[in-house]
């Protein structure tokens, strides 16, 4: 019974695997980390680790998946490591061209509260950040308008 | 006894009827395929993983939906968004309510996102039924691909799924039923949903004919998959 359901399994994993091919990206345990996360908000090295552990395989086997960097950069902002945050945010940009305009967009928001941090320091709020704040009003009104 | 082996290889009946309907998705799609021109024609190459709509019950639904979403849908090469930091901004900004997010119209996305489209996520069903041997959930997902340009939809999609986890078999069948009742016991009290979701996203994305064309990121199969994921009525 068991061999019968091992045979199973490698056929079904075969038969997989030729339809789909290997996976094009390395998420690693990018899944059960980010729900642990979810779950537990102190699960954040275990999420942390877990992006770590997908970008080096992914570098290395040229399979790095979207949004890796960003999520990690995104943890780190989160932590209070601004520099680490935007270091990550341009890799991604220019790993993926395609999440250009949001990871610019960051960035440019991040330097521009830090550097306007130094003038009045007074000012400065932690380490939100605010995408477009026009856009996404925009949006809420849109709602108002719509409904 | 031979009861309980007809359990068992009911059981494999079961697996390999399973089997056949992942063969069916991959090698000719059961159902009529879908019309892929507008989709063609706007030809995407990122998606933006919206938070999840959740009109089901079950408040842990959405997390367990979310964090597997991603990888299917990338994985049929396409640039998808970090999801989570995604998610986590809009909440910033008090946008953490998706069904306020969900009508509003989708091109105001791209000035901040730059995104080609947004998949948006709605579970419509989520229910648990525990009947001591099995527990079996059945859900009902939507998919929907707007266009982030025109904001007109571009793919939708309704995933149905009934799921029951299983307990490896021993060789003893008795011991087989009992394995079955206690893991049912167990997802009773802290259910494991991940294979759940993960099966429902791969099949919404990856099924001939039903999911979405391969994209930039599959250069060998990308814009060469007509057949499978058609543009409209062939034309004469």
């Amino acid at each position: 019974m068991i061999k019968k359901n091992i045979l199973l399994l490698c056929a079904t994993s075969a038969v997989l695997a030729g339809c789909v091919a290997a996976p094009r990206f390395e998420y690693g345990s990018y899944e059960p980390a980010l729900y642990a996360y979810y779950k537990k908000p102190e699960m954040a090295d275990k999420f942390e680790a877990a992006l770590q552990k997908a970008i080096e395989k992914g570098e290395e086997t040229d399979r790095l998946a979207p949004g890796m960097y960003a999520e990690l950069g995104y943890l780190k902002l989160s932590q209070g490591d601004q520099a680490g945050a935007v270091d990550l945010f341009r890799k991604e940009a220019q790993a993926f061209p395609e999440s250009e305009v949001f990871m610019s967009g960051v960035v440019t928001r991040l330097t521009r509260q830090e550097s306007e941090g130094v003038i009045e320091e007074e000012e400065t709020e932690s380490n939100d950040v605010k995408v477009s704040e026009n856009a996404i009003d925009g949006m809420r009104s849109a709602e108002g308008a719509d409904v | 006894m031979s009861f309980l082996y007809k359990i068992g290889s009911l059981k494999c009946v079961a697996s390999l009827v399973a089997l056949s309907t992942v063969l069916a998705g991959c090698v000719a799609a059961g159902p009529q395929p879908k019309d892929y021109s507008d989709f063609r024609a706007e030809n995407p190459k990122s998606i933006l993983v919206l938070p999840v709509l959740n009109n089901s019950g079950a408040v842990e639904a959405p997390e367990f939906f979310l964090s597997t979403v991603s990888q299917p849908f990338a994985q049929r090469g396409y640039y998808v968004f970090p999801a989570n930091m995604v998610k986590s901004l809009l909440e910033d900004e008090g946008m953490s309510d998706p069904a306020l997010l969900y009508s509003a119209d989708t091109r105001r996305l791209a000035p901040i996102f730059g995104c080609d489209t947004a998949l948006y996520l709605t579970i419509e069903r989520w229910e648990s039924q525990y009947v001591v041997i099995a527990t079996s959930t059945n859900v009902t997902f939507k998919y929907e691909l707007r266009s982030c340009k025109s904001g007109e939809s571009l793919w939708a999609h309704t995933q149905q799924l009934s799921y029951s986890p299983q307990a490896s078999s021993s060789g003893n069948p008795l011991a087989d039923l009992i394995a079955q009742a206690i893991i049912a016991a167990i997802e009773k009290g802290a259910p494991n949903y991940m294979p759940l979701a993960r099966q429902a996203n791969a099949l919404a994305a990856g099924t001939a004919g039903q999911g979405i064309p391969a994209g930039p990121y599959l250069p060998d199969v990308y814009q060469m998959d007509l057949q499978q994921f058609p543009a409209g009525e062939a034309s004469e």
